[in-house]
């Protein structure tokens, strides 16, 4: 064990110095940052082809959940940014309305928590959430993996992939995990228009000015999001009904001072990703706008950025609108 | 600069790996049994059986589990120790209240304190991808908030002859992690390779020690948990659960140790 440790020590050294390097050598341009070159993972679970294919089958495969009925892709669609089209998804086993807005997964391998209040610490240990929660896809893990060994497929895949001949959940969240790292949206205008190969038109290139001057401290660029927590004045009353979900960031890190919080969304594809926040309750961008505008509710973790709104008239509106749809990646959508 | 950064990945490695060799006992052939005798009251614990806690409140217990983890064994000089690798144990109770941990491969030398501790480290705490007694099929592993129940006690609380309520205890978080030692025992693995240590476990104690009730609430060894206070706070993670792994903390007991 000792031993091991002292490889991954001298194994992350060498990294992190050719990391250093070839920072240094790329001018850091922010299109380089989300790229299948540089996906970051756990050292535990380094990124492998073989393993990425076996997380896509497993991605799509409804014989994962209870009633062999429901996959991940059921509520993670690619046209709508693998998120879904519904405030709260009724397409788990139990047929029963989640409690949040099932997310979208785009770039996601970059965030820094996972779920709406980041109470997953690695996309690996997320996996087990949707798998095993009554109203997801509601599977007895013990089941599961007994299923999945005596699968023949899965035996053969899981050898091929990770070398063994014995399949634990560890695995298959593994495989599961390395897939959405793949989920990787950079291919909008924005990101040409990063690699200087678009030029934004005048309306887009004002709703980007509109945009840094009032949405980029939290959709940070280039993810369009900080993966941070903020209370965006949604809300303010909570309550501790199922463990304290309402409460956002606060129920998971279980301080006052984050209550109400809720993980920053991209805004890549955000006209695919409808309906909006952490519970769906805005269904276009305008309501979203309007929220905004004028529907703040004070609350002492609101975002200090928000005290006042955010105030846009009817044009830089327009102007706003036009840039977010400079965010659309068809590619990444699987529209083309 | 560069140069000066590798220089210095590298002499950290260095360091690293040296103070290891420090602290390191080549494996052996001592094999060590830790016995762990479940009891409630004194006798072994029973699922569904009426218990009354400290405070006079009747409950069953239906289900108890918990992680006992990095078994170290330790010598009097205080500077020797060896660290049993992957060291987590799921204490169960399956058909009988009495459970055995088998570790092999111990140094064959003189060591005379046992420590181990309840819970699992932050390491291993923050990622559930694991196999062994960690593997999340165990349903020790929260999946809406990464880490793993230290602890889990469920059963019935009973309110009155018709009313009943659930009893569920899932205690976790780092605040909850305990460490316990056993100082000054024989565990002389140079002599007789394979020993047995006998623990009692005071399940009871985990809502405090009823024989403490006469003494003042300052001078009692554990809490005295109200079955009332039953909100998530008190139940999970919160302030109040520490009081809980306070008393888990307080539940061994040595009773022997021989060889097998």
């Amino acid at each position: 064990m000792e031993r091991n440790l002292c490889k991954i020590v001298l194994t992350l050294s060498i990294t992190v110095f050719v990391g250093a390097c070839l920072f240094s050598c790329e001018e850091n341009r922010q299109a380089s940052v989300i790229s299948y070159d540089n996906i970051p993972a756990p050292d535990h679970n380094k990124m492998d082809l073989l393993k990425v294919e076996l997380g896509r089958k497993l991605f799509f495969d409804p014989s994962l959940s209870k009633d062999s009925t429901v996959s991940c892709a059921h509520c993670h669609q690619a046209n709508y940014g693998f998120g879904e089209n519904v405030s709260l998804s009724t397409q788990g086993v139990s047929h029963k309305p989640l409690l949040r807005n099932s997310p979208t997964i785009i770039n996601i391998a970059w965030a820094k928590g996972w779920f709406w209040d980041g109470g997953a610490k690695n996309i690996e240990s997320l996996i087990f959430g949707p798998l095993t929660h009554e109203d997801e896809m509601g599977v007895d893990l013990k089941l599961l993996m007994r299923n999945i060994n005596a699968s023949a497929y899965y035996k053969k895949e899981f050898k091929s992939a990770f070398g063994i001949d014995k399949v634990y959940s560890a695995h298959l969240a593994r495989a599961l995990a390395q897939y959405v790292r793949t989920l990787i949206s950079n291919q909008s205008k924005y990101d040409l228009y990063l690699e200087g190969r678009y030029q934004f038109s005048e309306k887009e290139a004002l709703g980007y000015q509109l945009f840094q001057k009032n949405c980029n401290s939290c959709h940070q660029e280039p993810f369009f999001t900080d993966f941070g927590y903020h209370n965006n004045g949604l809300d303010n009353t909570f309550s501790d009904d199922h463990e304290g979900i309402n409460k956002g960031r606060g129920r998971i890190t279980r301080v006052d001072e984050d209550l109400l919080k809720y993980k920053t969304p991209t805004l890549r594809n955000i006209f695919a990703t409808a309906p909006y926040m952490h519970d769906g309750r805005f269904n276009s961008i305008n309501e979203v706008l309007n929220h905004y505008e004028k529907e703040i509710k004070h609350f002492p973790t609101l975002d200090s950025t928000l005290i006042n709104g955010i105030q846009l008239d009817a044009s830089e509106r327009e102007y706003m609108l036009a840039f977010l749809e400079t965010l659309m990646d068809s590619s990444f959508l699987e529209l083309n | 600069m560069k140069q000066i950064l590798l220089l210095l990945l590298f002499s950290s490695f260095l360091i690293g790996c040296d103070t290891y060799k420090e602290t390191f006992d080549a494996a052996g052939t001592g094999e060590l049994t830790i016995k762990l005798n479940l009891l409630h009251d004194d006798d072994s614990l029973t699922y569904n059986k009426e218990y009354i806690n400290a405070l006079s409140q009747n409950y069953t217990i239906s289900d108890f589990r918990f992680y006992l983890s990095n078994i170290v064994l330790r010598d009097t000089s205080a500077t020797n120790y060896f660290k049993i690798p992957e060291s987590y144990h799921l204490i169960e109770m399956i058909d009988k209240a009495d459970t055995s941990i088998v570790l092999t491969g111990l140094p064959n030398h003189a060591f005379s304190e046992l420590e181990f501790s309840i819970g699992v480290d932050n390491a291993a705490n923050y990622s559930t991808d694991q196999v062994g007694d960690l593997d999340p099929a165990n349903g020790m592993a929260w999946n809406w908030d990464t880490g793993y129940k230290f602890m889990l006690t469920e059963g019935l609380r009973l309110i009155d002859d018709v009313n009943t309520k659930g009893l569920v205890y899932h205690i976790g978080g780092d605040a909850n992690y305990r460490t316990v030692k056993f100082s000054g025992k024989e565990i002389y693995l140079n002599k007789n390779n394979k020993q047995e240590i006998v623990l009692d476990v005071h399940v009871d104690f985990i809502f405090g020690d009823k024989k403490e009730a006469l003494k003042p609430e300052d001078q009692r060894n554990t809490n005295f948990i109200d079955f009332n206070n039953d909100t998530d706070q008190d139940t999970m993670f919160g302030p109040n659960t520490q009081l809980i792994a306070d008393n888990y903390a307080q539940m061994f007991e040595w009773k022997e140790i021989f060889v097998k």
